[in-house]
Formats: C-alpha cells, structure tokens, sequence
C-alpha cells in the first residue's frame, strides 16, 4: 500500500534539500550510529534513510546495499507519517500496508521493520533510522529506548551539519563580499603571521593564497616593502593604530591603515586595511606641476604690467597730471593684488601639500614683532594707521621659523590696518599664559567681524561672500594661511571681539626655554 | 670699480623693455641685450661684461645651461651671474644658488630698486673674501 504524504510534504521537502544531504558520500558518524543500532539490537539490517519526492535514499547502513529504492516501495515512505512515534512491524506479511509489497511477497523477503523518524524541531521528518529483518521478530522496550535515542543522535549530527553549512555560507559571503571590494584587506594574528588576506591584496602583492596563510609579512613580501613596512608593523603589534603611505618599487602608492583589535585586553591581532592611492597620487603631481607652470605664467605678464607702470608712475617718463596718476595708480595696486594672490595661492598649495620646510628656532617674541612691525611701518603709514607694541617685561621664547613667523604676522597686521579708521591705533599685545603659552593679539578699532561670519574667520577664501571685506582687497586666503602656517609650528590663532568694539585676532604658542640664550648669559 | 657693463638675456620682449628702459636710459649702465642663451653666448666674450643678468625659463638654453656654458668661455669664468626669475619657490632660489650664481631677483620686480639690487649683488661679490 503506498504511503499517504506528510502534511507538511513541500515545507518538508524544501527542508530536506537545503540541507544538502541528499547524495553525499557515506561518513562515518552516521555510519557509527547504524552499527550501534542493528548490534544494539540484534538485527542484521539497519540504514539512515532519507525521504525525497520519490525515493528513499540511504544516508548509511549495515548488512544491506546503499543506494536508493522508490518511495512507493519505502517502508520509512510510513513512518514519516508520524513524526514523533516509532513504526513497528513484527511481520509484513500480517500488516495490510505492506503485506503487498513486493521486497515482502518477492526478495529479500522482509518481514521485520522498525523505524524511528528523523524529526527536526520543527516537526519535519526527514526520514528514519530503521532495523530490517527477513525473520519476524520483536523489539523490547529497552531497545526501541535504544532506537529512539539513536534517531536523536542522527538528528544531532544533522544539526551540527546544518549550522556548520550555515556558518560556510556565511563565510563564503564575507569571501565574496571582501573579493568585490577595491579595498587591500588582510588580517594577522598577534604574531604577525596572515589569518586572512582578499583577492585585492593577494594580487596586489602576487602572493599565492596556498601558502600565505601562517607566514609572515617578512617570509612573503620582499625584501624592500618588509623594511618599508616594519616600523608601522611593530607600533601596531604593539596595540597601536596606525595609518601610513607606502610607495612600492613599481612606483603603485597605498595609504594603508593597521587596526589592532582585542580579545579579553589582549591584543589578538591586526586587520590591514589598504587602498590604491597611486592615481590620487599622480593626479598631485600633475597638479604641482600645473600650479607651479600657472604661476609663472602669470607672473611673467605681471612683470611686464607691474613693471610698465612702477616707471609711468614714478614720472620716469615725464609728470602726470592728477587723473592719470590716479588711474595708473588703480592699475598698478590692482597688478600688485593679483601678484599677492598668486603668491598666496603657491604658499596655501604649499602648505597643503606638507611641502613648505619649517626651520624651528627658539626666537625671543619681542624681537620678532619689532621686526613685523617694522616690516609693516610703511602700509600702515599709507592708511595712516600707527602700532603700538606692548611686551612682557622678560625675555619670552617661542619655537618658530621666523620667516613664517612673520608672514603670519604681516597677514594679521595688514588686516587690521586695512581696517582701521585712519589715524587710529592698532596694539599689538603680548602676554603669558599661564607657565607654558604665550598669545600674541592684534588689536584693531575697525567695525567688526559680525558675529555670524566669525566660524568661518579662519577658512580659505573666506571673504569671497563678504562684500564689504571685498572692497578691503586681498586675497581671502590670508587668514586660512595663517593658521595653516601657525599650527604647523605647533601654534594656534583665535579670534575675539573686544568690548570696546573692533577686532582681536591673537595666536598662541607654548613657550620654549632657550638653550642658547641661557649658555651665552652663563658665560657673561 | 664700479658696475657699469651688463649682459642682459631675457627672451621676453616686454620684460626686456622695461629692464632696458630701467638699466641703460634711467640709470646709464652699458648693457648688451639679448633674446636667448644661444645668442649671449654668442656675444659675451667680445662684450666682457661685469655682471650678467639672466633669465631662467627660455626656449632653447635655459638659464642654468646658458651659466653653464658662458663659465667656459674666456674670461667669463667668474663673472658674477643673477637670475632674474618668477621661479623663486626656496628649493628653486636654493638650486640657482648652488649652481654658482651670484643673486636671484624675482618677479616681478620693482623697477625703481632693480640697478640698487643689482648694484648691491655686485659689490658684495667685489668684496675680498
């Protein structure tokens, strides 16, 4: 008699085939339980059955053939019937579901069946675990126990294999996910040695995936990049996260980043993340070498038009009636704008490209302002705007390039004396913070910076959305490189509005001792 | 001894105006002007000038390679040689200086201190060592 369907047959069935059991070769954790069960309990047959659309298939057995038989003829086609209950048949030839089949009426004859179902959590039986006799016989109670106990392992062992299934396809997921990326990725344990390494940085560095794994860097790369490399390699074992560039022999440029992460405090190891910079790198050249050829083709025509009217002004040419010096007087400050907008714009190139040298000197502060308000004298008389230096009572020094120093200073004072009511004072105040800093602040009794445009002081071109700055001339990238080259010299600038109106921009730097300074008083 | 002499090489004709202008009508220097490396090379031995005034960037001979070529010939061994160039990032000024030039003045410049600054140069390399 053939076998009704289970209620849950196509959820079953869609169970079964995710499983992936179907069809694969015998193992000996199933096959170990078979044995038990026909030794166990005297039976000369036993098998792991499995139970498809229309077959069952043996996962294992014992005193039979492994191999497959349809579903019409499965006995185990029965037991599935009934999910949580051994099926008993002490002779087949007394039992109206089997009596007719032919493995009873023809070979091999079977008379004894036990079968205990194979049932997930879920309520799906997958199969059974079943005895096989061609005598009639009975099961005690001790071993259906045995039968029904084993049937449970065999589900253990399918359960082990489905989360370890499910943990493969996880894991060929992260493979994928982290072979699609453009990104170099790797990981290495305490040691050093590589847990992990993506396509991108197996091809990167043409390492073959077969004999990476446990090497270190120092055994795989060559020998250039391990030198290149260590000291990052040593910050990061060390539970440092560090972030570089590493240029290859072939020219290629990653900016590579190591990410240390712990187990329990204890550093268990290091993911490597990279990315090919080498075309950002390229484009930086080409970029350098594009500014640096703009600016002298700007400044050559300047030459010619700064130079033209310097001499037409001077009355090298003959005198000027009034308009036409004031004409050629609008050109000539205009050609000096755009001469000091270009210098601004290599300095900001420079600054941001890392490419400006900074000599740092410990420098007394006194000394350097009278030198920028020195240099700065002759704009202010234009504007008619004098300074007023006021200096801490000792010497105070500040580690600095003077150069830079005092470029940043001519921006801050040119500011102020641009806008500065004529005859009108600008201070330059400098006063100790505290033991270890020192400010330098600017003083002007100009208008003002309004309060909603002072978050944006410090940032390039800064005065391009400020109309009346605009009228004041200058670049807008004098503040920007400012505090560019102020912070390059571990320095800070600021900005407050006095109570009295006007504006205070200050910078800030740790005071240094003088090494030199204070050997030369000893010895006088 | 004073400067009197000066080889002039800029291939920019409008720069090459008013230095001209600046030089030889305002401050009466004796000035040989010339358009390019090749052709102050051609003219400075008869010329011997005192002081050579050389532009960086030119088509042909660049200046490095026009200094190169006048410290080989006769009696221009030593002449004193400024660059007059828009190229004056430090590392560049650092460049021209170790090829043995004297000065680097940079543009653009200003007209009215140009003979002071050249003047200045000069005599400072007139000075015993």
């Amino acid at each position: 008699m053939r076998a009704a369907l289970p209620a849950n047959e196509s959820q079953r069935l869609r169970y079964l085939h995710r499983l992936g059991l179907l069809d694969t070769p015998s193992e000996s954790d199933f096959d170990d339980v078979t044995l038990v069960a026909a030794r166990a309990c005297g039976v000369p047959m036993a098998a792991i059955t499995l139970i498809d659309e229309d077959r069952q298939w043996l996962k294992s057995c014992v005193g039979m053939e492994r191999g497959e038989t349809s579903r019409e003829l499965a006995f185990c086609a029965h037991t599935i019937l009934d999910p949580q209950s051994l099926t008993l048949v002490e002779d087949a030839r007394l039992d109206q579901r089997f009596s007719d089949n032919p493995q009873v009426t023809g070979a091999p004859g079977l008379r004894f069946y036990a079968g205990a179902p194979l049932t997930t959590e879920e309520g799906f039986a997958l199969g059974a675990l079943c005895l096989v006799d061609t005598q009639p016989r009975q099961l005690s109670l001790e071993q259906q126990d045995i039968l029904r106990a084993l049937a449970r392992q065999v589900m253990q062992q399918i359960r082990l294999r489905e989360t370890l299934t499910d943990l493969e396809r996880t894991r060929d997921k992260l493979h994928l996910l982290a072979d699609s990326v453009p990104v170099l990725i790797g990981q290495l344990d305490a040691e050093g040695r590589y847990v992990f390494c993506n396509r991108k940085y197996r091809d990167w560095w043409g390492l073959d995936p077969q004999w990476l794994l446990g090497k270190t860097s120092a055994e795989v790369l060559p020998g250039a990049l391990v030198r290149g490399l260590a000291p990052y390699l040593a910050r990061a074992l060390k539970g440092e996260e560090v972030e570089f560039e590493l240029e290859d022999a072939d020219g290629r440029v990653i900016a590579a980043h190591y990410l240390p992460h712990r187990q329990n405090e204890q550093l268990a190891g290091i993911f490597v993340l990279a990315s090919d910079i080498s075309q950002r790198k390229q484009m930086e050249l080409l970029k350098n070498a594009f500014v640096s050829s703009v600016s002298h083709e700007l400044r050559t025509p300047l030459t010619s038009i700064s130079g033209a009217l310097g001499l037409l002004l001077h009355g090298q040419t003959g005198s000027l009636d009034e308009p036409q010096k004031k004409l050629l007087d609008i050109a000539h400050k205009n050609s000096q704008r755009l001469m000091y907008l270009i210098n601004d714009l290599l300095d900001m190139e420079k600054l941001l490209a890392g490419k400006m040298r900074f000599e740092l000197q410990p420098a007394d502060v006194t000394s350097l302002l009278e030198k920028a308000l020195y240099e700065n004298t002759t704009y202010a008389s234009s504007y008619q705007v004098r300074f007023a230096l006021i200096t801490p009572r000792h010497p105070l020094f500040i580690c600095v390039d003077e150069q830079r120093f005092l470029q940043a200073m001519a921006n801050l004072l040119s500011n102020a004396v641009k806008y500065s009511p004529a005859d009108s004072l600008v201070r330059v105040e400098c006063q100790q913070l505290g033991a270890a800093r020192l400010r330098v602040s600017v003083i002007d009794r100009g208008p003002g910076v309004p309060e909603d445009f002072r978050s944006n002081l410090f940032q390039k071109f800064s005065q391009a959305d400020n109309p009346a700055a605009r009228r004041k001339g200058g670049t807008g990238l004098g503040l920007a490189i400012t505090r560019e080259l102020v912070e390059k010299m571990g320095g800070q600038v600021g900005f407050s509005a006095p109570q009295e109106g006007g504006s205070c921009f200050y910078l800030e730097f740790p005071l240094v001792e003088n090494v030199a300074h204070e050997t030369r008083e000893k010895r006088e | 001894m004073t400067l009197s002499r000066i080889l002039y090489v800029e291939d920019d004709p409008d720069i090459r105006t008013i230095c001209v202008m600046v030089l030889e009508s305002l401050h009466g220097f004796a000035l040989e002007v010339c358009c390019s490396g090749e052709e102050a090379i051609a003219k400075a031995e008869a010329f011997a000038p005192q002081l050579v005034l050389l532009d960086v960037m030119m088509p042909g001979m660049d200046g490095p390679e026009t200094l190169a070529a006048l410290r080989r010939l006769p009696g221009l061994e030593k002449t004193p040689v400024i660059f007059m160039t828009a190229k004056v990032q430090a590392q560049e000024v650092e460049a021209y200086l170790r090829l043995g030039a004297l000065g680097v003045i940079a543009k653009p410049f200003d007209p009215m201190s140009l003979s002071d600054q050249l003047r200045q140069l000069w005599n400072k390399s007139q000075e015993p060592n």
